[in-house]
C-alpha cells in the first residue's frame, strides 16, 4: 500500500512543476512574441471608422492595459497575483468585459456539450468494441467495423452540415442554431437547452466513436487469445464473465488513457460544432480572440486547457494505479 | 403566410405536429402576440454577444443595433451622392470662414426614459471624444463643442471645414443626465436610455431583443419588436428561406436562383452601392511605381470583367475615377459613366515603352536596376483566386512576373499602413466627393515604415492637395462638383489607385410577415439592418403583411 501512495505523490510533483511551468510560458509567449495589443486595437478602431486617430489615443489605450514598458518581473509577480484571485484580465476586444466572464460564460456549454458526447462517444465505441473483437470476423464485425472506420473517416463538419440540413431544415425536429431558446426562463429554458443540445451532441458522438471502436476492437481480438482467457474459458466460466473481467478489462488499458486525454481537450471545445450550430461555447471564444489578438482572452484560455489536461493526466495516471497492478509494482 | 416552396411544406407539416419554437417565431416574446417580431440574423461572426451599449467604448465588439437606440445629427444619403440630409439636427450654418458651424436641433426629441434632447446633450456627447482620446473612435476633427441655445450647439474647427461633416454622422447623441455620472472608459451602459426608436427590452448572448417606443419623434412602428440573433453566413440562408429569420446582409452568390427565384414576392435579395469599390492600390512612394507609365500599363491590363464573373456579379465592374455610378451618377464626368475598362494591351505595352522601363525576365529592368513587383492581398476574403487573375493577366499581356503576397487581414492592414507593398488590393472610397478623395491629401502622408491612417500609397501631388483644400473650404455645391471633375481626371491620369470592382451592401429579406421594403430601382434609404438611421428608416416604412 504506501508504495502506491509514493507513486501518487512522485507524480503530483511531477505535475505541479509542469503547472508551473505552463503558467510561466503562458506569462512569456505574450509578451515575447511581436506586435502590440494596442496597437491591434487602434487599427481595428481605425478600421472601423475609416479615419486617423490622434496618437494620444495609443497612449491612453496603452494605459487602460497596463504599461508596457513595466519590469518583467514585477509583471510576473502581479501576474502570480491576478492569478491566484482568479482574475485573468480584461478583454481587448470586448473591453472592459474581464477574461474569466467571458469563459464563465462559455465554459459550462462546452463542459456540458463535449463533456457528455465524449463519454458517450468512448462508451458507445467501447462496448461495440468488445463486441466486434470478441467474435472478429463473424456477421456482426463484418458489419459494424467498416461502417464504423467509413463513418469517422468522414469529416465532421461535413456531417455536422448535413445533419443540419435535415433535421433542422427539412424536417424541422430540432432547432438550426444557438445554444438555448433565449424567450424562456426557468425550467422550460433548461429543457430548451436539451433539445438544441440534441443535433450538436449526436453529430458529434456519430463521429467520435468510431475510433474508440476499432481501437478497443483491434486490443480485444489479441486478448481473447491470451491464454488466461484460454483458462477462464475451460473453467467453464459464464461468457458474460469472460468478456467483461477478463478480456475487456485488459484490452481496455489503452483505451482508458486515450479517454482521460479526450477528457483533457474537453476545454479547447468543439470549434466546429461551435461553428455550424452558432452553439455558446468556449471554442470560439478561443478562435475569435486569435483573429482578433485579444491575447488576455488566448492566455485565459490556453491557461485552463493546459491546467485541464494536466489535471485529467494526472487522474489517469492514478485510477491506472488502482486498475492496473504491474504499474505500481514497477514504482 | 409561409412561403409556398416544397421545404416550406413539409416544414409546415412538421412543425404541425411538434412542438418547435425556433419553426415558429412569431410564437413567442414581443409586447402584443399577434404582432410577429422581425427577426435579424446578424451574421458578423460571433457565437455570443457581450453587454455593452456604451457607444463611445474603446472596445471593437460591442452589443449589436445600438444604432436603434442612439442617434446622430445627420444621415448620410447614399440615394444621393452621399450628401448629408438632416437628423436630430433640422439644419447647419457654417460661418462666413468655414472655422464655425452652427447645428439647429430638432425641439420633439425625446429620450426613452421622457426627457428632453437639448443642445446641452448634443454638446455633452460631442466633447466625448474630445476630452478622452482613447474614446475617439471617430477620429473628431473639430477642436470645441458649446451649447449656444437651447436648441442649438456651436461646433469649432482649426481650419475651413464645409466637407468634414460626415463625421456627424457616426457620433451618436446620448443623454448628459445619465452619462455624466459614470466612467465611460470603463462603463458598459447595460440599460441603454436613447433618442432612438427601439429601447433594449431584453439581453441574452444569444439573442437580443428591441421593443419599439410608441413615443419616438420619427413616427410610428408597426413593427413592435426587433429580434437580433448570431448565425453563420450558411445557416442564415437556410433560415430566411424558411422564414425564421426575415432580415440577413449575407453575401449570396447564387441568390437570385437559391432564393429569389423559389418565391419572387416575398424573397428579396438586394444589393445597393456604398459608394466605394475594390481598387489595386499602387505604392507611388517607391520604385517601380513612382512612375506614371508603369502604373498605367498595369491599370491597364486588369481583367476587370473576368473578376467580376468570377465573384458572380456580372456588370459590377468599377469605372477608373474612384467614384462608383450607382451613387455618383450626378457627379461623374460624362466620358466616366457607365465606363467599363477593357484589356488594352497595346495601350500598356506603349506606356511601358514611355516609362524607360523593360521587363527583363519577368523583372521590371531600369538603369541596371531590378524590380520584381509583389502584389498583397486580404487572405481572409479569399482574395487568391482574383489575384491571380491580374497576375496571369499581367505575364501573358507584358511579360511581368508579379508575385503574390496573401497575408490574413490583420497582418495585410499593418503593411498598408506601414506602405510595406508594390500593389494591394484595399477598399477605397468614402461618403460624398469630398470623403472619396480627402484621403488621397499629402497631410495624411507617412514615410516609409511609419503607420498612415489613410493615403497608403504615398500620393503626394501638389495638385490634389490644392483640390482637396480647395474641396475643404467651400459651401458651394456647383464648386465642389467642378472640384470633384478635376479630381476625376488627377485620378484617371495619375493613376494613384485602380478601381476593380464596385462594392455592395447585400440584402436579404424575408416578406412574409412585414411589407414595404425599398428596391435598388426605388429608395431613399438603405434597408440594410446596420446602417444607422436608414435602419429605422426601414423599420419605420415597414407594414404588416396581408395574410
Amino acid at each position: 500500500m504506501p508504495s502506491r501512495w509514493a507513486f501518487l505523490a512522485r507524480r503530483l510533483g511531477f505535475y505541479l512543476t509542469a503547472a508551473w511551468a505552463a503558467i510561466t510560458l503562458n506569462f512569456l509567449l505574450p509578451r515575447l512574441m511581436p506586435g502590440d495589443p494596442s496597437v491591434a486595437i487602434v487599427d481595428q478602431l481605425q478600421r472601423v471608422s475609416g479615419r486617423q486617430l490622434p496618437p494620444e489615443t495609443l497612449v491612453s489605450i496603452q494605459t487602460l492595459f497596463g504599461d508596457p514598458d513595466a519590469n518583467l518581473g514585477e509583471q510576473y509577480v502581479a501576474y502570480l497575483g491576478q492569478l491566484a484571485r482568479f482574475d485573468l484580465g480584461t478583454s481587448i476586444s470586448r473591453f472592459p468585459t474581464p477574461v474569466a466572464d467571458l469563459v464563465a460564460a462559455g465554459l459550462p456549454w462546452t463542459l456540458m456539450l463535449v463533456g457528455t458526447t465524449t463519454v458517450l462517444a468512448f462508451v458507445i465505441g467501447t462496448g461495440l468494441g468488445v463486441l466486434t473483437g470478441w467474435k472478429a470476423g463473424g456477421r456482426f464485425d463484418a458489419i459494424v467495423t467498416p461502417a464504423s472506420t467509413f463513418i469517422s473517416s468522414v469529416p465532421y463538419f461535413w456531417v455536422a452540415l448535413i445533419a443540419l440540413w435535415v433535421f433542422a431544415f427539412e424536417l424541422r425536429w430540432l432547432p438550426s442554431s444557438g445554444g438555448y431558446d433565449p424567450d424562456l426562463e426557468g425550467p422550460a429554458f433548461w429543457l430548451s437547452a436539451l433539445r438544441y443540445g440534441i443535433l450538436p451532441a449526436a453529430t458529434i458522438v456519430f463521429s467520435a466513436f468510431g475510433g474508440w471502436l476499432l481501437g478497443m476492437r483491434n486490443m480485444t481480438v489479441t486478448t481473447v487469445r491470451e491464454d488466461y482467457v484460454l483458462l477462464a474459458q475451460a473453467k467453464g466460466l459464464a461468457p458474460s464473465r469472460v468478456v467483461l473481467r477478463y478480456a475487456a478489462r485488459n484490452a481496455m488499458l489503452p483505451s482508458f488513457t486515450g479517454f482521460a486525454l479526450a477528457l483533457g481537450g474537453v476545454i479547447g471545445g468543439a470549434l466546429l460544432t461551435e461553428i455550424v450550430f452558432s452553439y455558446p461555447g468556449i471554442g470560439y471564444l478561443l478562435y475569435d480572440s486569435l483573429t482578433k489578438r485579444d491575447y488576455p482572452v488566448m492566455q485565459g484560455v490556453f491557461l485552463l486547457i493546459a491546467l485541464t489536461v494536466l489535471v485529467a493526466n494526472l487522474i489517469a495516471d492514478s485510477v491506472y494505479v488502482f486498475v492496473d497492478p504491474r504499474v505500481r509494482e514497477q514504482g | 403566410m409561409r412561403v409556398a416552396l416544397p421545404l416550406g411544406i413539409t416544414a409546415a407539416l412538421v412543425a404541425a405536429c411538434s412542438p418547435n419554437t425556433v419553426a415558429d417565431p412569431d410564437g413567442t416574446g414581443g409586447s402584443d402576440e399577434s404582432v410577429p417580431a422581425l427577426v435579424y440574423g446578424n451574421t458578423d461572426g460571433g457565437t455570443t454577444y457581450t453587454l455593452n451599449y456604451n457607444v463611445y467604448s474603446p472596445a471593437t465588439d460591442k452589443s449589436p443595433n445600438s444604432a436603434l437606440v442612439y442617434e446622430p445629427l445627420v444621415r448620410i444619403d447614399y440615394s444621393d451622392g452621399g450628401n448629408l440630409v438632416p437628423w436630430l439636427a433640422e439644419s447647419w450654418t457654417f460661418s462666413p470662414d468655414g472655422t464655425e458651424v452652427t447645428f439647429a436641433l430638432r425641439d420633439d426629441v425625446t429620450f426613452s426614459d421622457g426627457e428632453p434632447m437639448t443642445a446641452e446633450d448634443v454638446a455633452f456627447s460631442l466633447s466625448i471624444p474630445l476630452e478622452h482620446a482613447e474614446l475617439n473612435a471617430t477620429g473628431a476633427t473639430y477642436e470645441s463643442v458649446e451649447a449656444v441655445s437651447e436648441h442649438e450647439v456651436l461646433v469649432t474647427y482649426p481650419a475651413a471645414s464645409y466637407s468634414s461633416l460626415n463625421q456627424f454622422a457616426n457620433l451618436q447623441i446620448v443623454p448628459e443626465h445619465i452619462w455624466s455620472e459614470q466612467d465611460l472608459t470603463t462603463w458598459t451602459n447595460p440599460e441603454p436610455v436613447g433618442t432612438g426608436g427601439f429601447t433594449v427590452a431584453a439581453f441574452s448572448p444569444q439573442q437580443v431583443t428591441f421593443e419599439a417606443r410608441d413615443d419616438y419623434w420619427g413616427g410610428t412602428f408597426e413593427v413592435q419588436t426587433v429580434k437580433v440573433v448570431p448565425v453563420t453566413q450558411d445557416t442564415v440562408k437556410a433560415q430566411l428561406l424558411s422564414g425564421d429569420v426575415q432580415w440577413g446582409t449575407v453575401s449570396w452568390a447564387n441568390g437570385e436562383d437559391e432564393f429569389v427565384a423559389l418565391d419572387p414576392e416575398v424573397n428579396h435579395y438586394q444589393l445597393y452601392a456604398t459608394g466605394g469599390a475594390f481598387s489595386a492600390i499602387f505604392n507611388t512612394g517607391r520604385a517601380p511605381f513612382d512612375d506614371v507609365h508603369v502604373r498605367r500599363a498595369l491599370a491597364m491590363t486588369i481583367p476587370r470583367s473576368d473578376i467580376v464573373a468570377t465573384l458572380n456579379r456580372p456588370g459590377t465592374e468599377a469605372g477608373p475615377t474612384g467614384l462608383v455610378d450607382g451613387v455618383y451618377a450626378d457627379w461623374l464626368l460624362p466620358e466616366y459613366q457607365g465606363l467599363v475598362q477593357e484589356v488594352d494591351v497595346d495601350g500598356a505595352l506603349a506606356e511601358l515603352a514611355e516609362s524607360g522601363f523593360t521587363v527583363e525576365g519577368g523583372a521590371l529592368v531600369r538603369e541596371g536596376q531590378v524590380y520584381n513587383p509583389t502584389i498583397s492581398f486580404n487572405t481572409d476574403f479569399g482574395w487568391e483566386a482574383y489575384a491571380d487573375i491580374m497576375i496571369n493577366s499581367w505575364r501573358d499581356n507584358l511579360g511581368l512576373e508579379v508575385t503574390p503576397a496573401g497575408a490574413p487581414g490583420a497582418a495585410l492592414f499593418e503593411q498598408q499602413q506601414t506602405g510595406q507593398f508594390d500593389i494591394t488590393i484595399n477598399a477605397t472610397g468614402g461618403a460624398g466627393v469630398y470623403g472619396v478623395y480627402s484621403g488621397l491629401s499629402s497631410q495624411y502622408l507617412a514615410p516609409e515604415g511609419e503607420q498612415a491612417a489613410t493615403n497608403y500609397g504615398r500620393w503626394n501631388d501638389p495638385a490634389t492637395d490644392d483640390v482637396i483644400a480647395r474641396m475643404a473650404s467651400t459651401a458651394d455645391p456647383e464648386e465642389l462638383r467642378e472640384l470633384g471633375h478635376e479630381m476625376q481626371q488627377i485620378v484617371v491620369e495619375g493613376v494613384p489607385y485602380s478601381p476593380i470592382y464596385t462594392s455592395y451592401w447585400f440584402i436579404d429579406i424575408n416578406a412574409s410577415e412585414w411589407t414595404g421594403w425599398p428596391t435598388p430601382e426605388d429608395f431613399s434609404y438603405i434597408p440594410s439592418p446596420q446602417q444607422g438611421p436608414d435602419t429605422t428608416l426601414t423599420l419605420l416604412g415597414l407594414s404588416r403583411a396581408e395574410s
